[in-house]
């Protein structure tokens, strides 16, 4: 079973859904719960799900001491400021071994290679350790649950294996998206019935996440691959095509997956939350992070960034800017720190190189304070060409421009090394070559057939997404007249069927964020 | 949900794939590619006949379906036969290919011809899975025996049982033969070309060499399934063993002890060499199988075996055509192309022409005084005055009729031709400058006459040929891509 688009998960999937919908609703939580660890089981290296049942072990009981010890201060009333003191310890004790173990498995490199840049262990790489499926997923998503008991907005939960379903619920460990336990146990653990249109929707998503994925994301990997994998020979328009067509290849690729994910959980009666929305609609990088990896972003806001800026000692540092520099920027410099604070932990859960801290963290954090601080500079030139902020052209320009941003980041994101990262860049401004534009794009790979088919996916890919501005796609289509309703599935099957890259002729890559 | 809408949605539902599996066979079917080798041809040929019409099917290989031809059994014995068989087919699938016979027909006799008995299935070649099961219908026994045979190489049965998997890539070049209903198998599966080997087969080999070990054990599991069912639906079998280079004696021995063993006859063509005359190079194609001429003598003397031995109705005697007569004709008719194609001098070519069911465009350029004698010969078959033969000029003649005909300088109007029915797919112009078939220029002696013979019914180019004024014996064809 090597991902969601294999026969084999399929086949898991439809196996699961009988057994599911056949056995009486109080046991469904648990076939669940059965199923998700086989799917660990035969999709991660075994002995790691050790990891796993260390997190719950560690996570299960910190929530119920936590529940615990509020009951008992609730019972004392008054101030219990040695109990709030225990249930901090607790509460350190068990974020600092899911904590560890994540730091240990995914990110010794983070600092393994300052120490080189300094001489230290120069030439020694470090032995690979194997790491739980979605760890980088199942460790935030248990963390904030953890987090949410200790701050007393969700109950704890009483029964283990509940938990340990929350955590390792299979649709979830490819990719996310990283949920809460609040939203998500009222249809995680209920006994759902069976329901035909449910059912069809999920299909519906399921068959357009293979759309993304197979028709769109693996013809653009093509083009992508071939720049990327000769970075000196495709140089100047090269890198700019290579740059727009990942980031158009990730969106496909990770949305994809999360239809899948979330038509598989639809199917099952389960409510996973959205993680992208329109994200090319964006008009500023801000606006972006709220529409791109959305549980990512709300996470490290809610657990990260909003308890740093509460904290005390944000506080004191507002007090000392105010008194020296003047209210405004006793607001600002607090939220700057905090948004750099919050984009470092972004580009440290990326991956275990400083070139995911550099391109998906810092960058970002440059442009938003960036933009934030040129803002009177732009509203004067804004006003001097007496441009339409309202107009349909303005939103366009600013939608072309934080797409170019975005691309800019995934430039660090696609490439080897941080090196690498710089080399593109710089080839793609000072080595200037545009054969791409005569017949050079041919050169990489994909043919001139699979090129039309990319851009026809790629501009349903924009319609829909226009459409969906306004409501469900699917619902829109469910309102459309039977015959043609059923024409649009049937050509979007065999247009997944006929045109995906997918089989042994294929070089098919895996989901890029199952690597996390 | 009430009991009346889920019967609706359950409706609706079932409606909903039925069409969906509809439409994804006819898909499949489109995209898939014929096999190069046998397969295809002789698959979709079997399921095109008419159900339980054949009193004997063959099971083998290669060896099998160039040993037996059945056209020679029906003309000579008036046996329907059918060669079911497949290039390198594995000797384990002949169980599945049996039960296959079973689906669709009721024959007497089965006759399994035994050259890969000796050989273990090797389930990672693709391409010679795909000759054999690829157009294979969908069935519980495919789909088990199948994955018996191939569970170590998943990837390939999944193949199998979905071949659109491995072409769903070709939706990039499909053709009009895509799309077309090719599945009359007309020679009933046999392969019989006239190529001569270069080499003379040596038969004493058959005594020398060494064997190469003992027969596989899922070959003799394969053969006990093969007679239990046989067995069990009534059927004779019979074992028989073509001539190939590769083949001992003491293979021949291993075989003869399992058909002692299950009481079965074992014909082995081994045997009857002096007896049927056969000559190591004229009558074999390369070092493994015979070619039309061995296969005529082997499948003469089959033919008398099977009436000696079995009980089988002679069906020339049966009122009404039945496919074999029509396979007759056919190959009468694919015969006396062959026969043109190989005329080398112009006398001979414009005696063997089939103007029946034919265009045949004639098409004179340059300096053709040389060719007098001959157009004189065209005015009087196709009753065009001869006077009108100068120049430059074509004649177009259409299922035995002359259409139109001289088209020469004067005449400005350009004849086209074209569609489905009168010349199949394709465009024919004519004009005094030469013609052009689907927009290639046709004339290939520029001083001389041209001709070009196309199958109306059969849709397809059967010659093209050129011969010098001043050079009519030699024939001038276009040169092979």
């Amino acid at each position: 079973m090597t991902g969601v688009t294999s026969i084999s998960f399929l086949l898991f999937f439809a196996v699961l859904f009988l057994v599911y919908y056949g056995l009486p609703g109080k046991l469904r939580w648990g076939v669940l719960l059965a199923g998700s660890l086989f799917f660990y089981t035969a999709c991660a290296v075994p002995y790691t799900i050790v990891y796993l049942l260390a997190s719950v072990l560690t996570v299960y009981p910190a929530a119920r001491y936590f529940a615990k010890a509020d009951e008992a201060a609730r019972e004392a009333g008054g101030s219990a400021t040695e109990a709030e003191k225990r249930k901090k310890r607790v509460l350190i004790l068990a974020l600092a071994v899911n904590f560890g173990i994540l730091a240990t498995l995914k990110y010794r490199n983070l600092l393994f290679q300052p120490l080189q840049l300094l001489g230290v262990g120069e030439g020694v790489s470090l032995p690979a350790l194997a790491a739980p499926l979605g760890i980088s997923f199942y460790t935030l998503q248990i963390t904030g649950y953890l987090l949410d008991c200790y701050w007393g907005t969700c109950k704890a939960e009483k029964n283990p294996g509940r938990l340990l379903l929350f955590t390792c619920y299979f649709p979830q460990m490819v990719s996310g998206p990283i949920s809460r336990y609040d939203a998500l146990s009222g249809t995680l653990f209920a006994p759902n019935r069976f329901d035909t249109e449910r059912t069809a929707r999920g299909v519906q998503r399921i068959l357009w996440g293979f759309f993304l994925k197979l028709v769109i994301s693996e013809r653009l990997a093509v083009i992508v691959n071939a720049v990327y994998d000769a970075p000196e020979t495709y140089t100047g328009l090269y890198v700019w095509a290579a740059a727009f067509a990942f980031i158009l290849q990730l969106y496909t690729d990770f949305s994809g997956c999360m239809d899948i994910v979330l038509g598989v959980s639809e199917c099952f009666g389960v409510t996973l939350p959205e993680n992208f929305r329109m994200p090319f609609l964006a008009c500023t990088t801000q606006e972006f992070w709220q529409r791109w990896h959305i549980t990512l972003g709300t996470w490290l806001k809610d657990y990260i960034m909003y308890p740093v800026l509460k904290s005390d000692l944000w506080y004191r540092m507002g007090t000392g800017i105010r008194k020296r520099w003047g209210k405004s920027l006793s607001r600002k410099i607090p939220t700057w720190a905090g948004l750099l604070i919050l984009w470092t932990a972004m580009g440290v859960w990326h991956g275990n190189d400083w070139k995911y801290v550099i391109g998906e963290g810092f960058w970002f954090w440059l442009l938003i304070v960036g933009g934030q601080i040129c803002a009177p500079l732009f509203d004067k030139g804004i006003a001097l060409f007496h441009i339409n902020r309202a107009s349909w052209y303005w939103k366009w320009v600013q939608r072309l421009r934080t797409f170019v941003c975005f691309a800019v980041g995934m430039i660090f994101f696609r490439a080897d090394s941080l090196r690498q990262s710089f080399a593109m860049i710089r080839n793609g401004l000072l080595r200037w070559n545009t054969a791409i534009l005569t017949g050079g794009l041919w050169e990489l790979g994909l043919s001139k057939k699979d090129g039309a088919v990319l851009v026809l996916g790629l501009f349903l890919l924009l319609i829909v997404s226009l459409l969906r501005e306004n409501g469900s796609m699917r619902e829109r289509v469910a309102r459309w007249p039977l015959p043609v309703r059923w024409a649009v599935w049937y050509l979007l099957f065999f247009a997944v069927l006929v045109t995906g890259f997918y089989g042994p002729s294929c070089d098919m890559s895996g989901f890029i964020y199952a690597q996390f | 949900m009430n009991k009346q809408s889920l019967v609706q949605k359950s409706i609706r539902l079932l409606l909903f794939l039925g069409i969906l599996c509809a439409l994804f066979l006819t898909v499949q079917d489109v995209l898939k590619k014929d096999t190069e080798h046998r397969g295809s041809d002789v698959v979709k040929g079997f399921y095109a006949e008419k159900k339980n019409d054949m009193d004997v099917v063959f099971l083998g290989s290669s060896t099998m379906f160039c040993t037996v031809d059945p056209l020679v059994l029906y003309e000579n014995y008036g046996i329907a036969a059918y060669d079911f068989g497949c290039s390198a087919q594995a000797f384990e699938s002949e169980y599945l290919y049996l039960k296959e016979v079973l689906r669709y027909q009721k024959p007497k006799v089965i006759g399994l011809e035994v050259v890969s008995i000796k050989k273990k299935t090797d389930p990672s070649d693709l391409e010679v899975w795909s000759y054999a099961m690829a157009d294979l219908r969908f069935s519980f026994d495919k789909m088990t025996e199948l994955y018996r045979m191939l569970h170590t190489e998943r990837d390939i049965y999944a193949m199998q049982m979905l071949p659109i998997l491995q072409y769903k890539d070709r939706w990039k070049e499909l053709s009009e033969e895509d799309f077309a209903d090719n599945r009359v198998n007309y020679t009933k599966g046999a392969y019989t070309p006239a190529k001569i080997t270069e080499e003379p087969l040596d038969f004493s080999r058959y005594y020398t060499d060494e064997p190469e070990g003992p027969i596989p054990e899922e070959n003799r599991e394969t053969l006990e399934k093969i007679v239990t069912l046989c067995r069990e639906n009534g059927i004779s079998l019979f074992l028989f063993k073509g001539p190939n280079i590769g083949w001992t004696v003491h293979d021949t021995e291993n075989v003869q002890e399992l058909a002692d063993q299950y009481d079965l006859p074992f014909l082995n063509y081994f045997d009857l060499l002096e007896e049927l005359n056969v000559d190591p190079v004229g009558d074999f194609r390369d070092f493994s199988h015979f070619n039309r001429f061995g296969s005529q003598k082997a499948s003469v003397y089959m033919g008398q075996y099977l009436k000696e031995q079995y009980d089988l109705p002679d069906r020339r005697a049966q009122e009404g055509e039945n496919s074999w007569d029509i396979s007759l004709q056919a190959r009468a008719r694919d015969r006396a192309q062959e026969a043109l194609r190989g005329a080398q001098g112009l006398d001979a070519y414009l005696n063997l022409i089939p103007y029946t069911g034919h265009t045949v465009v004639f098409s004179f350029h340059g300096d053709t005084r040389r060719l007098q004698f001959y157009k004189e010969y065209l005015s009087t078959v196709l009753r065009v005055p001869v006077e009108e033969m100068t120049g430059n000029f074509s004649i177009v003649e259409i299922n035995g009729l002359c259409d139109e005909g001289v088209i020469d300088g004067s005449d400005k109007t350009v004849r086209k031709k074209t569609g489905r029915g009168l010349l199949g797919r394709g465009e024919l112009e004519v004009s005094a400058d030469g013609f052009w078939w689907n927009g290639e220029n046709g004339v290939l002696a520029e001083d001389g006459i041209t001709i070009w013979v196309y199958d109306d019914e059969w849709e397809q180019l059967v010659d093209h040929v050129g011969f010098a004024a001043d050079a009519v014996d030699t024939a001038v064809r276009p040169a092979e891509d």
